[in-house]
């Protein structure tokens, strides 16, 4: 098998990833503090309760009542990049500058912060699902692990505080109408749905 | 998942028994048919309908909530079997796809000299007199050069009614087979693969198999970004049965290896070799299915050296001959693991690991590809050999043993190919080469005898040749963008620039097609018309028109039926209101309001004559407004989940437990296996050129990016085309991460910023750049070369240099 070498840039952006990390829980905290854990798209599956109906008018599913969600504070979006500055976050100075210094920014500008020391991203629309505003290039979802799940597990505290946590929607298996201890199968790709934003990119016809 | 710790599971318990208390009360919301969770204030009075998504070939069902007549929000549909309540990020964006502040509100009209370097300049034109200029036009070139010189460029985008209603207009009425959808770029290889190993198109098995089967054997398709809710269906199984099996077999390291159990990275065009030798290790191992393969398979030698289709004018014809099973094991004998090694790159141990899975009749395989094996100067023979190893064991056309072609559009099968709108087809799989076919179509269509011209016309890579010769005079681009996805762009755009054809182009927004048009028309999109799809699984569903189309637009059926009014071709869709009368309170579209009667149904209607008994029944269409669509061949109402097995599908004769009957009049019901080798690419990596080059898309944007560049939250979630290159070949090269280089073919060249380990991470020796970005026109770079028997571009191998800008 030809498997790809890690580069020297893989190597040091995990280097300074595992030193940032700690330090940046503190932020992610600070995030969490004010997050929310509304999930408006989810939808109770019907088909358990109602048989398959052969409608005109498409019904509509609902919002579970349960659980007993944090307020659903609406947090206001970071209308500038979120990239901490030098004054703020010493450790994250350097991780930008090590990657400056060897001429490796991202091509696209993905959020230049690594996980917990970003800002809530506004979602598209009530209902869409919320956006990573972190990178999350080096973040793998493999059969043994789900890194995404490291921090954002429902009812999992990262250093005493939460980070934005994956709904008890997602743990539900719409064919069976039941609520299990892991995520639904189909809910595992977290990425299919929750991408990186660029945030300081012009509008596309900016361009 | 297995660190689910007992405090999180006892949450999760309690919740449990909330919901199972609160059933009750959604039961109640969803008879009394009010539409909206009462919790939410912000979605009172919303209406909800279903439409499948407009994107891949998945066939997703979304929930569409309207209030007032505009969209305000986009769900997954849990009643949905195909995506079972979930979308992925590109149907999130659904919501927004039709609110560009660019979107295009009148008909426009060219006022300045085309390859003007000024660029396009246009004014606004009434339809009238843009129809009546587009007519005049066609009228135009047919007394002067011919109907042959009239052409249109289609979609696997197309609802239903739109492609069939413009094959109608090009084959029945202006009097030529030059019509082609973009499907011909991305699921030919796929038609000719069936068409020739079984005799008739589309998969035999459908979704259903992913929860059934224990292993999934991925021919170079990255499900992860290209099917996202297929892959969570795989993700799924794989998650909830630990023993299931998932091989990534790929050219390059993708976002798919990661879930994947093992990852095989093989040399771009050598699969050929690797599902010869799969095959090899199996016979030698005895793991044949003998009964099977006595009883249901024939064998058969095509031509070998079938050439790349790089000439003007390039012809293929097949010759076949049957010959034995003792002849196959020979020819594939020579396929030995050195041997494929030596080809492919992969180990002997990898190759074995191959046919340990396929050569195990308690493995439920399916195999799953798209593009990787499409998109190739084999792609037929391809798609031919990965059948071989389910027919050589006998796995297939049952739950789980599944050889499953993915489609890329959203109607690639519903509409390109179903309704049959490549040059040489007809709907239900018929081909205008075959008089009684034609003698059929003309039957149904009202029309004499002979009005269906006997020979096919351009495909669509000839087609676009054919405007370089100065051959096609008009041509009409619907639902597509042809002069960014095309290979070898540069040669066909100067062909524009420099000729005199008139190009037309619909679209809803400024597009690289629509800048070299001579008329833009307005066109209405997705729910702003009453549409239908079928999908990869044989699924045909349906949408009803929920918000009106901005300014002028109008949609590509009422564009098509009034240039035929103009043409003197209006009989060809004058249909009664009497018999298909407007319905009181439905939303009808333009061209059902404007024509009188309900002419989606009417064209469905008469277009459903063509299947019904010939196992391509349809349903009639009410039935499809009532369901999230119904996989035919649908009897009585009933669809069918796996054809060609008797247990599931009324076609096969009883007591045969397996027929393929595609092949009844051939063969008597028998699937080919096709005796194909490994040919090389026609242009490979030399000094000059050092590099692979490898096209293809990325998640969140749908081809070339028309649509989702214009929804924000996609625009920022990947704005631009990247290069993603070896770190190794970076250095090699004197590249760095974030740097602007410049690739170059012999064809042309452009600039693109490269992405060291992006998400595809090829491997030393290539560079992979997706096409949706008007600003990085890699079809410059990329080869026209097609698989002579399918005629279907390969995008993803050409010989590229790199240098730093």
């Amino acid at each position: 098998m030809n498997t790809i070498q890690p580069s020297s840039y893989k190597r040091s952006l995990v280097s300074v990833r595992a030193v940032l990390l700690l330090g940046s829980l503190i932020a992610l905290m600070a995030v969490a503090a004010c997050s929310s854990d509304d999930e408006p798209e989810s939808p109770v599956p019907p088909t358990a309760v109602v048989p398959a109906p052969a409608v005109t008018q498409v019904t509509p599913t609902a919002v579970p009542t349960v659980p007993p969600a944090p307020t659903a504070t609406t947090v206001p979006a970071a209308t500038q990049p979120p990239a901490p500055t030098p004054t703020q976050d010493p450790e994250s100075a350097l991780y930008t500058l090590e990657l400056l210094a060897t001429g490796q920014i991202d091509p696209n500008r993905f959020a230049n912060v690594s996980p917990g020391e970003s800002l809530l991203l506004d979602r598209a629309y009530d209902g869409a699902p919320p956006k990573v505003p972190h990178r999350a290039d080096d973040l793998t979802i493999t059969p043994s692990e789900n890194s995404c799940m490291s921090c954002h597990e429902y009812g999992k505290t990262v250093n005493g505080g939460v980070a934005i946590q994956v709904p008890i929607s997602h743990y539900m298996d719409y064919t069976t109408n039941t609520i299990s201890g892991e995520l639904y199968g189909m809910r595992y790709m977290c990425t299919a749905c929750h991408v990186p934003q660029v945030i300081d990119e012009p509008p596309f016809l900016d361009k | 998942m297995t660190q689910v710790s007992r405090r999180s599971f006892i949450k999760f318990s309690m919740a449990a028994a909330a919901t199972t208390a609160g059933a009750g009360l959604l039961s109640d919301q969803l008879t009394s048919g009010d539409t909206t969770p009462v919790s939410d204030p912000q979605l009172q009075g919303v209406e909800w309908n279903k439409a499948p998504c407009r994107f891949c070939g998945t066939g997703c069902s979304a929930l569409v909530g309207t209030k007032n007549g505009e969209i305000v929000s986009v769900k997954g549909d849990p009643e949905s079997p195909v995506n079972k309540g979930l979308l992925c990020v590109k149907g999130y964006g659904l919501l927004k796809i039709q609110n560009g502040d660019d979107r295009l509100t009148d008909p426009l009209i060219r006022v300045n000299p085309k390859g003007d370097p000024e660029g396009p300049k246009y004014r606004k034109a009434s339809w009238d007199e843009a129809l009546n200029l587009i007519a005049d036009k066609m009228k135009q070139a047919k007394e002067e050069h011919g109907a042959g010189s009239i052409s249109m460029f289609g979609s696997g985008q197309w609802t239903i009614w739109e492609g069939y209603a413009a094959a109608k207009l090009y084959k029945g009425g202006i009097g030529t087979n030059n019509i082609e959808p973009n499907a011909r770029h991305c699921m030919a290889s796929a038609v000719a693969g069936f068409i020739s190993t079984f005799g008739i198109d589309e998969p035999m098995g459908c979704y259903d198999d992913f929860e059934h089967a224990n292993a999934f054997v991925l021919w170079g398709a990255n499900m992860a970004e290209m099917h996202p809710m297929l892959w969570a269906r795989v993700t799924a199984r794989r998650m909830s049965e630990p023993t299931t099996q998932i091989v990534n077999l790929t050219v390059a390291n993708n976002r798919t290896s990661e879930m994947s159990d093992r990852e095989i990275i093989f040399e771009p065009q050598s699969d050929l070799a690797i599902a010869n030798g799969i095959a090899n290790l199996i016979i030698q191992r005895g793991q044949v299915n003998a009964s099977f393969v006595n009883d249901h398979v024939q064998f058969k030698r095509g031509k070998f050296d079938i050439g790349y289709g790089l000439e003007d004018n390039f012809k293929f014809a097949e010759e076949a001959s049957v010959v034995d099973f003792t002849e196959y094991a020979a020819h594939v004998s020579e396929y030995t693991p050195e041997k494929v090694q030596e080809i492919s790159g992969i180990t002997p141990d990898e190759l074995s690991a191959l046919a340990d899975i396929y050569g195990d009749p308690n493995i439920k395989t399916m195999s799953l590809w798209t593009m990787g094996v499409n998109q190739h100067t084999r792609g037929t023979w391809m798609n031919n050999l990965i059948y071989n190893l389910h027919l050589l064991t006998g796995k297939i056309a049952s739950p789980g043993n599944s050889p499953f072609s993915l489609t890329g559009q959203p109607s690639a099968c519903g509409t390109a190919r179903e309704v049959g709108t490549f040059t040489h087809r007809l709907p239900a799989d018929m081909v205008v080469a075959n008089p009684e076919h034609r003698k059929i179509a003309e039957e149904i269509w009202g029309l004499p005898e002979g009005t269906i011209p006997p020979k096919p016309g351009f495909h669509a890579v000839e087609m676009i040749r054919a405007i370089d010769r100065g051959e096609i005079k008009v041509f009409w681009s619907q639902v597509s963008n042809p002069f960014q996805d095309y290979a070898n762009l540069n040669r066909y755009r100067d062909a524009v620039n420099r000729g005199d054809v008139f190009v037309i182009a619909s679209d809803a927004y400024p597009t690289r097609t629509t800048e070299l048009a001579d008329v833009i028309l307005p066109t209405a999109m997705w729910i702003e018309k009453e549409g239908a799809f079928g999908n990869s699984e044989r699924r045909t569903h349906f949408w009803k028109k929920l918000t009106q189309a901005p300014g002028q637009s109008k949609s590509d059926l009422w564009q098509t039926i009034e240039v035929a009014k103009r043409l003197g071709l209006g009989s060809l869709f004058s249909y009664t209101a009497s018999e298909y009368p407007l319905i009181d309170g439905h939303p009808h579209s333009d061209a059902s309001i404007d024509n009188g009667f309900y002419v989606e149904k009417a064209l469905f209607e008469e277009y459903r004559k063509f299947g019904v008994g010939k196992a391509h029944d349809l349903a009639p269409f009410d039935l499809y407004h009532q369901t999230r669509g119904l996989r035919w061949p649908v009897i009585d109402g009933q669809e069918t989940k796996w054809r060609f097995n008797e247990e599931y599908d009324s076609y096969v004769p009883p007591g045969t437990g397996f027929n393929f009957y595609g092949n009844a009049a051939k063969n008597g019901g028998k699937a080919v296996m096709w005796l194909r080798r490994y040919e090389p690419p026609p242009e490979m990596p030399d000094i000059e050129y050092p590099l692979w080059l490898m096209t293809g898309r990325v998640l969140e944007h749908w081809h070339s990016g028309t649509m989702t560049r214009r929804v924000p939250d996609l625009w920022r979630a990947y704005p631009h085309a990247t290069a993603n290159i070896h770190p190794r070949d970076a250095i090699k090269f004197d590249i760095e991460h974030g740097d602007r280089i410049k690739i170059t073919s012999r064809r042309g060249s452009v600039e693109v910023t490269v992405d060291i380990n992006g998400r595809v991470k090829p491997p030393q020796g290539m560079v992979y750049v997706p096409w949706f970005d008007e600003d990085v026109m890699i079809n410059d770079v990329t080869l026209d070369a097609y698989c002579p028997i399918s005629k279907q571009t390969d995008f993803k191998k050409c010989a590229v240099k790199v240098e730093k800008v």
